[in-house]
């Protein structure tokens, strides 16, 4: 039997699991991702620290692992933008600035000044933020001088480990679709970018393609971790983006809705978007882990956290009896939730809307209103603002609109949410409960490079993961067409300069939508 | 045997009765609550045989509780306004009460307002004509119920019901005339003007006694029902907002009663009758009649919700148990910083009077963000409910009212959290009434000038009592003006998006939404 390991380098959590070739998880083991919080702001990582956190992870997985010889492949997934810069014998010589670090808001300045916004959208497809690679560069040149010029190559989280475990360097186009120095276009690094930022080309990996096997796991990592050296490690990817393929989503006519405290609206493409609106309009795009495209991607910042917000106001946080009660209430309300709509801009607005100064708001408060329809409304505004996020990127020519929407995370496990999301969308929801899909996608990716695969189809078609089918219900697509229409859609407009007044009253520290 | 007079205030949700002797010192009191029926969304009706019954049990705990010692030499009244109950031959009610808080009557408002011209009405009667005042529940009951309408042979007020079932006379007052807006505010009395337009016979209506004048005795059948001695005299009493006034000891035009109770009112005394022509206000007479030094009409902006948003907050979205709930939350709220932390509240659950006028107008939210807790979302409400106030206290300030001093009242007064509150956002400073029903009081005292022919001005200045005065912070005023600001400015956009939802809803209500009664104040 063969089987496969998947890493998850993430935000909060650093994963190994085991799966077998079918999909279904053998065995699993998390820890939290070592970050350091020097100031508010900031935030970093220790290259060392985070292998040593990786090597335990693993090692915690194989314990369940009866034989640990059978495992062929690994690969790595990880948050995009955060790299290590290593020395010519492979030590780290700095620490890793983390993804969502705002230190390089002067760099991402002088990159405005130096090449552009417009010219960096059309060489890259980014909306130039100051979270991208080539920041982090530039941060890291200016301020340690002396460990930038130990430094001979730079790699993304994923590459990171799997150059720890095999001893080769290689960057996949998912994850360089985070650095702001590929060329989307002709996926290569950009000359040009890289003449104008005067970063070295040297300093970069090999693009490879996701799934490319690397090298045989290294004596020494086999010892440390316990896999054997047998085990293919090969190129992994771009977190979400390895989601995106464990769920099968590869082709564009698809979409992926991913629903954890973050929302993510995931849609494959063949070409990317030119117009550099999609970027104000705080879309971003990058390649897709297999079949050469791209995909377009826009996020809700606070979904699965509206709920959680919602959760604690009513009591109900840690409670999951009274959590499965307030959803059953919230059954019995009709749609529509009696006129109570919800704006989950908990934090800032979400695409197409650039406003971090939006707040969010619950009205149409009546004395009806109770906890039951309250939930509800919650619901019913997450769903609306999703579909509010995708409808305007179906106004591009590169995008085709989903005939129906694949969905994944802790959210999927809400019925009611799913029913509304179905209905208000009018797509069917295919549910998929991969067991954590992004290092799924990540094992899946080694092995395609391991052979286990023909093709990424072959993958995905080998899957017995749990799928259901939630179909819209047709009434409610009525009434939720006339409350999209007619009354969400104006809601953030007309409340906006008020959101915004009262944002600037606060004292609190600015919030922006890289906080993701 | 000591000498003292009963108040008997007919609420929304509750009557009181009050034994009060003749300093103003309160010798018994007694309550019953009764429930608002809700059979259609929107509507809210009483059954005033409940009132009847529940009046009888509150009188008889009341004198229960004042002992064998006193002896009771009249009765006066106080009760909710606007509502009309419909009495048929041999004043058989022929339906449910139906009270101001019901809504059913827009469309006959906006005709009878056409009709009359909205700035004439308000000249005439003070006040724009909304949903469950008496002249607009009238017309909707000749359109719409008019096998009810035909055989109405007399329109009263609820406490005048009551008092009608006491002593077999049916009468008004001013005060409570005026807010029916079937009235003539100028020359209180009805208006003849009005009554034509509207097309109800004046035959229908009672006549008009001063707050003071005894109005009947109590009959042989009523003592038995009340254990009263029949023959007690009774007089006319007022409705509760003028009694109120005269209860707090509010009888100049330099002091406003702020009363913060399930809606909120802000209430100042008038030496004149200035009605605001924006229709914001209302000016209607007060139990004075009109003299030196004896402000006969009053200035009063009406928020429809105020402890009933804290009620909501308990019942329905926090579902807290009822013991102590208050406490919890403003324990919470106080720990809070002023603002919230970005959080802004609506409060317009039921719709809004002073000084939007406005019963498609909902409550919501504002600047919801992730790091809003418990604490930030009661204190929001609070100062909500208190902006609301301040708001309608703007109208009134645009019709002339300039008060020094705010008295307040109600179940909101008695928290030195929400007092520190109103001074702040007012920047005045805050009396806070010491008599709980100030109401009732004003019907007692109302009875005690009747029937000893004493100068009630006088009375209500010698029998009001306060705690002490919160004095407004000035720092925390500034703030709370830039707030106010936001408050205001949010009206205009979110209530057009909250009208959208509102026509949503109306065109989309299913049989299948169960009407809930409203709860009791606990």
């Amino acid at each position: 039997m063969t089987l496969l390991l998947g890493l998850d380098v993430g935000t909060t959590s650093v994963k190994a699991v085991v799966y077998h070739t079918d999909g279904i998880a053998v065995a699993a083991s998390s820890l939290p991702t070592p970050t350091h919080v020097p100031r508010p702001g900031w935030a970093f990582y220790r290259p060392d620290e985070l292998w040593e956190t990786v090597v335990a992870a693993i090692r915690g997985a194989l314990a369940d692992v009866p034989q640990p010889e059978q495992i062929a492949s690994v690969a790595v997934a990880s948050v995009g933008e955060s790299g290590v810069l290593l020395d010519a014998a492979g030590a780290a010589t700095t620490d890793s600035i983390a993804w969502f670090d705002s230190r390089t808001r002067p760099q991402a300045a002088w990159l405005a000044e130096r090449i552009g916004k417009d010219v960096l959208f059309a060489r890259s497809g980014l909306s130039l933020q100051h979270i991208f690679s080539l920041n982090k560069l530039l941060w890291h040149r200016e301020h340690e001088p002396a460990a930038w010029a130990q430094s001979v190559r730079w790699l993304m989280l994923a590459d990171f480990i799997a150059y720890r475990l095999c001893g080769e360097t290689a960057t996949d186009y998912s994850l360089a679709s985070r650095t702001l120095m590929l060329d989307l276009h002709q996926k290569c690094w950009h000359e040009e970018t890289l003449d104008e930022a005067g970063i070295d080309r040297g300093l970069l990996a090999a693009l490879v393609s996701a799934g490319t096997p690397l090298e045989r796991i290294t004596s020494g990592a086999a010892a440390l971790t316990g896999l054997p050296p047998t085990a293919v490690v090969t190129a992994g990817g771009h977190d979400h983006v390895c989601g995106a393929f464990a769920a099968g989503v590869t082709r564009p006519g698809q979409m992926l809705n991913s629903l954890g405290t973050a929302e993510a609206v995931f849609l494959p493409i063949e070409q990317p978007l030119v117009d550099p609106k999609a970027g104000s309009q705080g879309y971003t795009q990058g390649a897709h882990v297999v079949g050469g495209g791209y995909y377009a991607f826009g996020s809700n910042y606070t979904s699965g956290a509206s709920i959680e917000w919602l959760r604690d106001l009513l009591g109900a946080s840690d409670d999951r009896v009274a959590h499965a009660e307030l959803i059953a209430s919230a059954e019995r309300v009709p749609a529509g939730s009696l006129g109570v709509l919800f704006l989950p801009h908990l934090r800032l607005a979400n695409p197409p809307y650039d406003d971090p100064r939006s707040r969010g708001a619950l009205i149409g408060l009546t004395m009806d209103a109770g906890r039951d329809v309250i939930t509800r409304a919650v619901f019913e505004g997450l769903a609306l603002e999703s579909r509010n996020t995708l409808e305007p990127l179906l106004a591009y020519p590169q995008v085709t609109a989903p005939r129906s929407v694949v969905a994944i995370g802790g959210g999927t496990r809400n019925p009611l949410l799913m029913r509304v999301k179905a209905s208000v969308s009018h797509l069917n929801h295919h549910i998929v409960s991969a067991e954590e899909a992004t290092a799924l996608g990540a094992a899946l990716l080694g092995g395609l490079g391991a052979g286990v695969y023909r093709d990424a189809d072959d993958a995905v078609a080998a899957m017995r993961y749990g799928q259901h089918e939630i179909t819209p219900e047709l009434s409610d697509v009525l009434v939720y067409e006339k409350i999209y229409t007619e009354v969400y859609r104006r809601l953030y407009p007309s409340i906006a300069p008020l959101s915004q007044a009262i944002s600037d009253l606060q004292p609190t520290a600015a919030v922006s939508r890289d906080h993701e | 045997m000591s000498e003292a007079f009963l108040g008997i205030d007919l609420g929304t949700s509750s009557v009181k009765a009050l034994v009060v002797d003749l300093d103003g010192t309160v010798r018994g009191n007694g309550s019953a609550e009764y429930p608002v029926l809700r059979p259609q969304p929107g509507w809210a009706e009483q059954d005033p045989d409940t009132w009847w019954e529940a009046t009888s049990t509150a009188v008889q705990q009341a004198v229960g509780w004042s002992g064998t010692g006193v002896s009771i030499s009249g009765v006066g009244f106080s009760g909710q306004m606007h509502g009309a109950v419909f009495l048929g031959e041999n004043e058989r009610v022929l339906s449910s009460a139906v009270i101001w808080a019901d809504q059913r009557s827009s469309r006959q408002a906006s005709e009878v307002t056409a009709k009359i011209g909205a700035k004439r009405l308000i000249e005439i009667a003070g006040s724009p004509l909304v949903t469950g005042f008496m002249a607009a529940t009238a017309v909707w009951m000749r359109e719409e119920r008019a096998s009810i309408w035909w055989r109405t042979k007399r329109l009263l007020s609820p406490k005048d019901e009551i008092r009608r079932r006491m002593t077999g006379a049916a009468a008004t007052d001013p005060g409570d005339g005026s807010a029916s807006l079937l009235f003539d505010a100028r020359w209180r009395n009805w208006s003849p003007d009005l009554l034509d337009a509207v097309e109800i016979p004046s035959i229908l209506l009672p006549p008009v006694k001063p707050s003071s004048a005894v109005a009947g005795e109590i009959t042989p059948d009523a003592a038995d029902a009340l254990g009263l001695p029949p023959g007690t005299p009774v007089v006319t009493g007022t409705g509760d907002a003028p009694s109120g006034l005269l209860g707090a000891g509010i009888v100049d035009p330099a002091t406003m009663l702020l009363s913060l109770s399930t809606g909120a009112q802000v209430m100042v005394p008038d030496d004149g009758f200035h009605p605001d022509l924006a229709g914001r206000t209302h000016a209607f007479c007060s139990a004075l009649e009109p003299g030196w030094q004896r402000p006969g009409w009053y200035q009063m902006g009406a928020t429809l919700v105020a402890g009933m948003a804290m009620r909501w907050l308990r019942d329905e979205m926090l579902q807290l148990p009822a013991a102590g709930a208050y406490e919890r939350m403003t324990g919470w709220a106080a720990k809070a910083p002023l603002g919230a932390r970005g959080l802004l509240f609506l409060p317009y659950l039921v719709g809004e009077r002073s000084p939007h006028m406005d019963p498609g107008a909902r409550g919501a939210f504002l600047g919801l963000a992730a790091h809003h807790d418990h604490g930030d979302v009661v204190r929001a409400v609070m100062e909500g409910v208190t902006f609301a106030c301040r708001d309608a206290f703007a109208a009134l300030q645009d019709a002339g009212a300039n008060p020094e001093r705010i008295v307040m009242a109600g179940g909101g007064s008695r928290s030195p959290f929400w007092r520190q509150m109103v001074a702040d956002v007012f920047g005045l400073p805050v009396y806070a009434l010491a008599t709980t029903d100030q109401a009732a009081m004003g019907a007692a005292l109302l009875a005690t000038a009747g029937i000893h022919e004493l100068d009630p001005v006088e009375t209500a200045q010698r029998w009001a009592r306060y705690g002490q005065v919160t004095e407004p912070n000035v720092a925390m005023h500034t703030r709370y003006e830039e707030l106010y600001e936001l408050f205001r400015d949010a009206y205009a956009p979110v209530i057009g998006v909250s009208h959208r939802l509102g026509d949503w809803f109306k065109a989309s209500v299913r049989p299948r939404v169960v009407p809930r009664p409203i709860r009791k104040r606990g």
